[in-house]
């Protein structure tokens, strides 16, 4: 069992390491010019080498801490908003059409205006980033409060339940599931806004900004560990929201 | 003082608008059930026996007639009176335990220890041990005991069931029945107002049952059950009633010796 286990889990490992040894092959019979595709142990090297100068914690501690900034910003944003747009017909109808007109808004679309009200600063990237953690947390949230079934409501009435009870009781637990996935949908969409926030509002520090610099220095090397760690921490992240999701709704059992 | 929790059902009609027209669901109902009593409901699909309980447990309204307890006309739920649905409508995010706490919530009548209220519901419908289990992990039968702990736990002086055994299988079904009955005693005084397809459990479980028409909905008959109990269900005069009972829906009970076809 725990051996089949090793085994399923293995076989994700498969293709990366499949395309690992391509890439490996390919730069070593030069089908690709040297610059554009950098052998695998010189990324290798290269990254240990700013692993010790300590560039890659030091970008990434900044993109991190960027986007938990933003991100939480968003989710508590659209927390309030969504659950008040879920149990309120009348907040609906106030904040509903001008919530669906500006969504409709690119998150790129946004970027002008931010930069001229707030400059290149720590702020405009932040509220970037909530932006983008803002919509599907609200979306979820909301559509999670309007599934709360007319049959618990009953339930409520029965013990004269007041609205605050009903909500804490009723309304907020049958919603967490859709709550829980908007939460990770807008960790996903925080941890690709940071990239762009720090590549779009010129500054210095963050993987964004290593990812740009080694570009315009035409360190492909550097390109590609930017982009494995990005994409590694992402999904890191996705697997940590996972599993508090499994800890959260632990009483929907097992089948 | 007389004891306390009769209610009274007069001249009740209720309609429902179905493209515009209001058709009757319900009409003219009149009943009067005693403190203590044990009443079923019982009657074809339709005929609006569901109307008529969700009426007393005040989840509809805008009838005409009147709807009393102790003489005070019924406006909405209250606390009063406990509920238990065919489903057992046990919120999945809590524990067996806090889905019987739910009850007490806001409960400001409630003295003393709510968790010791909670424990003896537990034991009054034999779930012990099961205090922490979530619903998803109970049998059907198990999770309607749990609901009928959690409408008793405020005290309520009346009980309504909405089929509460409709969905158990057979044999679980037959013993929830003793269980309910059991139940029922030891909650002395207590007044259960029962609806149910099955004319077996009506008589088992009823003093009274209330056998309605359908289209408009009307009580037909309100038959008596003078049988001592605990009621044995092959005995002459139970099958006699049962019989008595069917013949009301042009049915007749299976003889003893029958033969199938």
């Amino acid at each position: 069992m725990e051996l089949g286990q090793v085994g399923q889990k293995a076989r994700g490992l498969i293709v990366p390491l499949l395309l690992l040894a391509v890439w490996w092959v390919a730069a070593r019979n030069g089908w690709a010019s040297a610059s554009l595709l950098p052998p695998p142990e010189k990324v290798w090297s290269t990254f240990v080498k700013l692993l010790n100068e300590g560039k890659v914690t030091g970008n990434l501690e900044l993109s991190l801490v960027k986007v938990a900034k933003g991100f939480v910003i968003g989710i508590a944003a659209g927390f309030m908003l969504g659950s008040l747009m879920g149990v309120s017909r009348t907040v609906e109808k106030l904040a509903g059409p001008l919530f669906n007109a500006v969504r409709q808004v690119p998150i790129l679309g946004w970027i002008p205006l931010l930069i001229l009200w707030f400059g290149l600063t720590e702020l405009a990237k932040v509220i970037f980033i909530a932006l983008g953690a803002f919509y599907p947390m609200t979306l979820n949230t909301f559509d999670g409060c309007r599934q709360l079934k007319k049959e618990y409501l009953e339930v409520a009435r029965v013990f004269e339940y007041g609205r605050l009870r009903l909500l804490w009781r009723f309304t907020l637990p049958s919603a967490l599931p859709s709550i829980l996935a908007g939460i990770r949908v807008s960790m996903s969409e925080a941890w690709l806004l940071v990239i762009g926030a720090e590549i779009f509002f010129k500054t210095t520090g963050g993987m964004g900004d290593m990812m740009w610099e080694a570009k315009e220095k035409v360190r492909m090397d550097v390109v590609f560990i930017t982009i494995i760690i990005i994409g590694l921490i992402g999904y890191l992240l996705n697997i940590a929201l996972g599993l508090l999701e499994s800890r959260l709704l632990r009483w929907r059992g097992s089948n | 003082m007389e004891k306390s929790g009769t209610l009274e059902i007069l001249n009740v009609t209720k309609k429902f608008k179905v493209n515009g027209d209001a058709t009757p669901v319900l009409e003219d109902i009149n009943l009067t059930v005693k403190p203590g009593e044990f009443i079923s409901i019982i009657g074809p699909s339709g005929c609006g026996k569901t109307t008529l309980l969700r009426l007393i447990i005040g989840l509809e309204s805008n009838y005409e007639g009147n709807i009393l307890l102790d003489g005070k006309r019924l406006n909405g739920p209250d606390r009063r009176r406990g509920v238990v649905f065919q489903d057992h409508r046990l919120l999945p995010w809590l524990s067996v335990e806090r889905n019987i706490g739910l009850g007490l919530e806001g409960n400001r009548k409630v003295n003393g220890d709510r968790k010791k209220v909670v424990q003896e519901h537990l034991e009054l419908v034999g779930l012990q041990g099961f205090e922490k289990a979530y619903p998803a992990q109970l049998s059907g039968g198990m999770a309607q005991r749990a609901a009928i702990a959690r409408a008793l736990v405020n005290r309520p002086e009346i009980l309504l069931l909405d089929e509460p055994l409709g969905a158990l299988d057979a044999l679980t079904r037959m013993y929830m029945q003793q269980e309910l009955e059991k139940i029922w005693q030891q909650e002395g005084g207590i007044t259960m107002i029962m609806i149910t397809h099955d004319v077996e459990e009506a008589i088992y479980l009823s003093d009274k049952v209330v056998i309605m028409s359908s289209r408009p909905g009307g009580i037909r008959k309100i038959v008596p059950v003078p049988l001592a109990r605990p009621r044995d269900r092959a005995s002459y005069d139970f099958v006699r009633l049962k019989e008595e009972i069917l013949k009301e829906f042009q049915l007749h009970a299976e003889s003893g010796f029958s033969y199938a076809i």
